[in-house]
């Protein structure tokens, strides 16, 4: 009987993987794949009914035109920030137009055409901020929002160390964050700052001049002079036409920028300078020490937390009181049910923006990271105690409950049943599966990345994306988490023999 | 009813139109059962006839439907701090001993002295250890239950129950989980208990017991008291058909 | 015997009046709560109608939901089975008799219960999108796939192992008796018995993997929690749509995991089956360097 099902199992899995692979393949010769934003009004943002619309998504259609493709064949990717140069490099686009802006390390990688549109960093800020005026009044401490796989906010940081960065994933996170107060500003290219403020108008404003140049470019992949020649023609006849100057007022006129004139080619495809090597160790060192430094803190601090929340939780679920018990049973079931991810998220913008219960000190010098790291033991505490809870409750179950009846017989309350008889046996019991959930937390932080904590994830994606050393990064993280958790269970198992209660 | 200093008449343990349902199933059904102070009582039957239940019910491990309960004359309390007096006032022993695992024996005989009555720890331990050398195993003071027999098991049980100090001791089934050659060393104790006056309510299979060390034994089926008598009658002349029925199937091995 | 009677007494009428005040005081302070709560977000402005209005139309749910939810169960139901073959065949590895097969399995599920899911998937998603393995729009899926697969083979090997371990001893003696050599006594007595009785066990993991779908927000794979963001960029409501995903996921989850339950249950109940591996409640997953309980 085993036997077929293994077989019936094994035929699925073929076939799953096989129709996988056809969907993959099913590249029609005829289209041509784009690169773009999805989120970044007026440039490349998706409307509601699922069209792409935008300055870039002109530029962008345009430029296909000129090489031979209508509209309808042009089949859009999503680009994120950190990825575009892999998407080019692995064939998965044929050309990026995606706020891209032109700089000799991407030269390394990528080659580009154009510009076509020429910007600057600037600052957004609430309406009503007076006190920001310029990137140097940020220098006071401000938190300043950054989105993960951009440099604009790491370069103000370089700059003005007493900046406070806070990650996010996406610029609306960010735009939400400035608007509800809980962060000051937000920083990128002022095409980028004027779309998003023009969604919200009056929430928003751009202060100070830009203070960085940046060259919007097309990327392609690298050497390809044919194409890269081709794509320049189209841009050049776009400007002349005076299609660019249309496509610019259309799109980002409403948010207050006038079209200025178009910017003049890049001529020089090669990058200044040579390749660097990044020396792992060197550069990394202290602060893949510091990373999991913090996830041992992370864990100890949530640990505490979620035990004695946890015990609370299991003396509800067995106590007299029929609402208790209830309440207790609610928020197990409620919370056991919920991926860590949702309920770090809204630590984070729940609590910690709308609610704006921060934990610290608002004018703390480190308020932000502080700020994070303690939503995400507050988020890991929460998801842990109700496992806590359900532990000790198993654990309760194996204490044969003639024990309780005895207590009371001779007299005991609930209490004293509760504290002297049940409890600590229950303890005892669980030591095993109790272990069990320490580790998974020490794993579980590193979902903590999510809000931008500097824990072991958060640093292995950006030494990957920073040195692409894949195995070697892959393996000092691994043999980390193996080196706190293999211990661990090893412990607990040996604490679980010593103090089990024989029966 | 009265608290004051309680006459000989009354009696220790009154039971009185006492109905109990388990869901939809009437397990006790209008009990009356007066029990005078220094008796020993048997409750026999057949299983499902209630005589646990009706054990149970007299220091609230079961609640009951109707009727009323009186424990040397004060009305058993339902809740709170005076069922708990009550309740240390009445030993209890198991089938199962439930001996608490995680502690020795002689922190079981302690603890509720130590928590209920408030007793100081020197005061305890002696007691303790006193009772423990006359159910005979002061010498496992400081093991645990998990490394004594079930015998020695049963026996602290007695004795954490009379660390109390109780008016009247339950018996449910207590000699049920015990090997056969161990079953006279708890019996042994139980009769020597008997012989000093306790009050006793036994439930159990143990004939010879019945015969030889209690007063009065009271017979159950169906959730009623068939019969109640002295046990040389009860055992040689029943006189309801149930009874001779019940006693013709297990006598005869 | 009623099981409330068991921890503690059934209450009195003292008690019962005691327990209707807590329970009124209770609420009451539930209610203070949450009204402080909606009105902070009242304050933010993020109960006006603007940010609540986009879910109700079909909008929203064809180009965000439906999408999200097609990933989460997509994800959820292709690492599950390959996990399932993947935790068979180790937890016979981790069974077999020859030493080194044993010892390789070993390590192998040791190391992935010990590694984190998220670093798992952020190794492979890099990975493949190093050695174009797979075409970009698939890469975030086949991390996420292959993070959960490893973890949760690793995880159902040691279910497997717990399974045979729990069986009486005395079906392998029988077997044994009966000149059965050891590879069909597992693969003809053992295994069928143990995976039966492994089934509450595997149902309930089924919702670990469903949750765990979720990390695979932060390499972009387009998931439930990611669609809530998204719809957070796109309407300007992002506490709003997270508050309506989870709803989603927490209902979904609840009924899968009210399934395992209710599965072994009746198991329980069934002369047919063998006795169910008791669903685990307390525990998400094994302890690395454990022996299976």
């Amino acid at each position: 009987m085993a036997a077929r099902t293994l077989r019936r199992l094994a035929a699925v899995t073929v076939l799953i993987v096989a129709l996988l692979s056809l969907s993959a393949c099913g590249a029609n010769s005829k289209k041509i794949t784009i690169g773009t934003k999805f989120d970044q009004p007026g440039l490349a943002a998706k409307k509601p009914d699922g069209t792409l619309a935008g300055f870039d998504i002109d530029v962008a259609t345009y430029v296909a035109k000129q090489l031979g493709y209508q509209p309808d064949d042009i089949e859009w990717k999503e680009a994120p920030s950190g990825q575009r140069e892999n998407l080019i490099q692995n064939h998965q686009v044929d050309f990026i137009v995606a706020t891209y802006s032109i700089t000799d390390a991407r030269k390394q990688k990528v080659s580009f055409a154009g510009p076509y549109l020429v910007t600057g960093q600037s600052l957004l800020v609430r309406a009503d901020n007076n006190e920001i005026t310029s990137v140097e009044s940020l220098q006071n401490h401000k938190k300043l929002c950054s989105v993960s796989g951009s440099t604009p906010a790491q370069r103000i940081k370089d700059k003005y160390p007493g900046v406070q960065l806070q990650q996010y994933d996406t610029y609306s996170a960010c735009l939400e964050a400035v608007k509800t107060g809980a962060i000051d500003a937000l920083s990128t290219d002022e095409v980028i700052l004027a779309g998003y403020a023009a969604q919200a108008p009056g929430a928003f404003k751009l202060v100070g001049k830009p203070f960085s140049v940046e060259k919007y470019g097309i990327g392609l992949l690298k050497g390809d002079k044919e194409l890269r020649q081709k794509i320049n023609d189209a841009i050049e006849k776009m400007q002349k036409t005076g299609e660019w100057q249309a496509a610019f007022d259309r799109n980002l006129g409403p948010a207050g920028l006038s079209a200025p004139p178009p910017p003049p080619l890049d001529t020089n495809i090669n990058a200044a300078g040579g390749a660097k090597r990044v020396d792992l160790w060197g550069t990394y060192g202290g602060k893949i020490v510091k990373a999991f430094w913090t996830t041992i803190q992370l864990t100890l601090l949530a640990a505490v937390g979620a035990l004695i929340l946890g015990t609370v939780l299991a003396a509800m679920r067995l106590s007299p009181v029929p609402v208790l018990r209830w309440l207790g049973t609610a928020y197990v079931n409620v919370v056991r049910n919920t991926p860590l991810t949702l309920i770090i998220l809204f630590c984070s913008f729940g609590i910690g923006n709308t609610l704006r219960i921060t934990l610290v000190d608002p004018h703390s010098p480190t308020a932000v990271v502080d700020s994070n790291f303690r939503l995400a033991a507050l988020g890991l505490t929460v998801y842990t105690a109700s496992f806590v809870c359900e532990t000790l409750r198993s654990g309760v179950n194996t204490v044969p409950l003639g024990q309780a009846e005895a207590a009371r017989s001779l007299g005991l309350s609930f209490g004293q049943n509760l504290r002297m008889i049940l409890l600590p046996q229950a303890f005892r019991a669980v030591i095993n599966p109790l272990g069990s959930v320490l580790i998974a937390l020490v794993k579980n932080t590193t979902i903590a990345s999510a809000i931008g904590v500097a824990e072991a994830a958060l640093l292995m994606k950006e030494m990957i994306e920073n040195t692409a050393a894949l195995l070697a990064v892959g393996s000092i993280f691994a043999a980390g988490f193996v080196v706190l958790t293999l211990p661990l269970g090893l412990l607990f198992g040996w604490l679980g023999k010593r103090y089990a209660v024989v029966r | 009813m009265v608290t004051g200093e309680p006459s000989p008449a009354t009696p220790m343990i009154s039971v009185k139109g006492v109905n109990k349902h388990f869901g939809a199933l009437h397990v006790l059904k209008d009990i009356n059962l007066e029990v005078p102070r220094g008796q020993v009582v048997v409750l026999l039957g057949p299983s499902g006839s209630g005589k646990s239940t009706l054990c149970r019910t007299i220091n609230r491990l079961e609640t009951i439907d109707s009727g009323s309960i009186h424990i040397d004359g004060d009305l058993l309390p339902e809740e709170g701090r005076k069922l708990a007096t009550l309740r240390s006032e009445v030993g209890m022993v198991f089938q199962s001993f439930n001996l608490f695992a995680h502690k020795t024996i002689l922190e079981n005989v302690t603890l509720a002295p130590m928590k209920v009555r408030r007793k100081g720890k020197d005061e305890a331990r002696k007691k303790g250890l006193e009772l423990l050398e006359r159910v005979g195993v002061a010498n496992q003071a400081d093991k645990y239950p998990a490394q004594l027999s079930g015998g020695q098991q049963q026996r602290v049980a007695i004795a954490r129950s009379l660390a109390m100090g109780p008016k009247v001791m339950l018996f449910d089934e207590p000699t049920s989980a015990l090997d056969p050659e161990m079953v006279n060393e708890v019996l042994s104790v139980m009769t020597s208990l008997a012989t000093e006056g306790m009050t006793m309510i036994v439930v159990t299979h143990e004939m010879g017991f019945a015969r030889r060390a209690s007063n009065r034994v009271v017979f159950m089926a169906d959730g009623t008291i068939v019969e109640d008598a002295e046990p040389d009658e009860f055992f040689t002349a029943p006189k309801s058909n149930r009874a001779r029925d019940f006693l013709g199937k297990i006598l005869d091995h | 015997m009623s099981e409330a009677s068991v921890l503690y007494d059934a209450p009195g009428p003292r008690a019962q009046r005691r327990n209707l005040l807590f329970a009124a005081v209770i609420v009451a302070v539930i209610i203070a709560m949450v009204g402080w709560v909606l009105w902070q977000f009242e304050s933010k402005g993020q109960l006006t109608e603007a940010k609540w209005h986009p879910f109700l139309t079909a909008n929203l749910w064809t180009t965000y939901v439906l999408p999200g939810a097609v990933g989460t169960l997509t994800a959820a139901a292709v690492s599950i089975v390959l996990a399932l073959v993947l935790g068979l065949l180790l937890g016979m590895g981790r069974l077999s008799d020859s030493r080194p097969v044993r010892w390789a399995c070993s390590v192998f599920v040791e190391f992935f219960r010990a590694v984190p899911v998220l670093i798992m998937m952020l190794f492979a998603y890099f990975l493949f999108a190093l050695y174009d393995v797979f075409p970009s729009r698939q890469l975030a899926l086949a991390g996420v796939i292959t993070g959960l697969t490893l973890y949760n083979g690793a995880v159902i090997a040691e279910i497997v192992r717990a399974g045979v371990y729990a069986l009486p001893r005395g079906q392998r003696e029988a077997a044994v008796a009966l000149g059965l050599r050891p590879g069909q006594t597992l693969r003809l007595i053992l295994l069928p018995q143990a995976v039966t009785s492994m089934l509450p066990v595997l149902v309930s993991q089924m919702v670990v993997v469903l949750k765990d779908t979720a990390i695979g927000y932060q390499i972009t794979f387009v998931e439930m929690v990611r669609q809530g963001t998204n719809i957070g960029s796109a309407y300007s409501n992002y506490i709003p749509a997270l508050l309506v995903i989870a709803a989603l996921m927490i209902s979904l989850n609840f009924a899968l995991s009210a399934l395992a339950t209710r599965l072994e249950a009746r198991m329980r109940q069934s002369r047919r089956t063998p006795d169910p591996l008791p669903v685990n409640t307390g525990v998400q997953e094994d302890t690395p360097g454990t022996p299976a309980a």
